[in-house]
């Protein structure tokens, strides 16, 4: 009995110093021995699962509902989308209301006449600018590059337009007249509706008085193609320069 | 596979794989319902299953990976920090189930030694079967498994040494 006793204990720390023992040898132990491990590993083993194989059977035969995750709503989307709409909007805004774009076409536009040594009739302008429906029309046609006849014959309806509109500006009140014609201090008094004075000179032909107008207008045009021009040339020079030093 | 040798091959593993899980998420419920998902899938694909060689290594493996997957849940995360907490205070208290005691000693293991502990004194598992459900070396697994002894005796011990200064306290 005291040898088998020891023989036990024997085992018991070979079991617990890791080593292995023969399946009969550890049989012996879970069955025999009275260590609480023992007899705590023979009652794990009885803990079952108490499903049978008909109800898993009946399992399988039933439709799973599997729940997806909800998905969070992502506000980031949102808000990118909003920026990237917005931004392309003030882009397109800031690309259709370019102020240059205007001056640049009426500089690239080949019909307009090159320079020609006009004298300056700062009062006929004044009165174009004055007045933003002309420019407005002027600036389309440009725009749309019309020919050379269509833009001579606008002017000229526009000119004559203006002209008329002098006129009869100038029966209604001299101090009007003032500010867009340059007269004479005493010619005031001596209103003469017969003719009008441009640049202290009084022209009595209509037509005269169109083809001032027309040169003022070219002497315009070409003074914004030369500047142009010039600025184009110095960007040209700028880059060359770049190169070189590149 | 038919019904019948799906039930005595596969289904037969069930109280293996349902003791195991249980060893990994501390919770019956969660253990019943991973083995109950894994024999599903195992029932959906059991032609697969044939060319499988050894079946219970293959169930064995696929609970641990499904019980790590678990585990990354949060939900099972406190559920297992309340578990450890229950196990502690039951310690604190003193119970005389020796049974939950040992329980309590093996949840306190390191997870490897856990695992290794049950596969092979409670499932009987030989080492080289445990290494291919841990996928570990067999060494490995003989130094885990040794540590894990040593470490439930001393703690048996202790607990004995603990109940015979209480005893002898109490002057019995």
């Amino acid at each position: 009995m005291r040898m088998k006793t020891d023989k036990y204990k024997d085992w018991e720390s070979k079991f617990f110093g890791g080593e292995e023992l023969t399946p009969e040898e550890e049989l012996f132990l879970k069955n025999e021995s009275d260590n609480p491990y023992f007899s705590f590993l023979k009652e794990e083993k009885q803990e079952k699962l108490d499903i049978s194989f008909e109800d898993f059977l009946k399992k399988t035969e039933e439709p799973r509902i599997v729940a997806l995750p909800i998905k969070k709503t992502s506000y980031k989307m949102y808000w990118m989308a909003a920026s990237l709409v917005l931004l392309m909007g003030m882009s397109a805004l800031w690309m259709f209301n370019q102020p240059q774009k205007i001056e640049t076409t009426i500089a690239k536009n080949p019909d307009v006449p090159k320079k020609e040594k006009v004298e300056k009739v700062p009062q006929v302008e004044e009165i174009i600018e004055e007045n933003p429906t002309p420019k407005t029309v002027l600036a389309n046609q440009e725009n749309q590059k019309v020919d050379k006849a269509v833009n001579d014959k606008m002017v000229k309806e526009l000119v004559q337009k203006e002209f008329k509109k002098l006129m009869a500006q100038q029966d209604l009140s001299t101090t009007k007249e003032e500010k867009h014609i340059q007269v004479p201090t005493e010619s005031t008094s001596d209103y003469n509706p017969n003719y009008v004075i441009i640049n202290g000179k009084p022209i009595y032909d209509e037509s005269e008085a169109i083809a001032v107008t027309e040169n003022a207008f070219n002497y315009f045009a070409s003074n914004v193609t030369q500047t142009i021009n010039h600025a184009e040339s110095a960007q040209n020079q700028v880059d060359f320069y770049r190169i070189l030093n590149y | 596979m038919t019904q019948e040798i799906f039930q005595s091959t596969v289904y037969s593993l069930k109280n293996e794989m349902f003791r195991f899980a249980k060893k990994f998420l501390m919770s019956a419920d969660e253990a019943e319902d991973v083995v109950m998902d894994l024999m599903m899938k195992f029932w959906q694909k059991k032609e697969d299953l044939l060319v499988v060689e050894n079946l219970k290594s293959f169930a064995m493996r696929s609970v641990k990976n499904e019980c790590l997957n678990r585990l990354k849940h949060h939900e099972v995360k406190l559920g297992f920090a309340s578990q450890t907490k229950h196990t502690s205070e039951l310690y604190q208290i003193e119970t005389n189930n020796m049974r939950e005691q040992i329980l309590g000693f093996i949840s306190q293991l390191p997870e490897k030694q856990k695992m290794v502990i049950h596969l092979k004194d409670v499932e009987e598992y030989e080492i080289s079967e445990i290494a291919g459900i841990m996928e570990m070396e067999e060494n490995a697994v003989r130094v885990n498994l040794m540590r894990a002894r040593q470490k439930v005796k001393e703690s048996i011990n202790k607990l004995y040494a603990y109940e015979n200064r209480q005893i002898q306290g109490l002057g019995i």
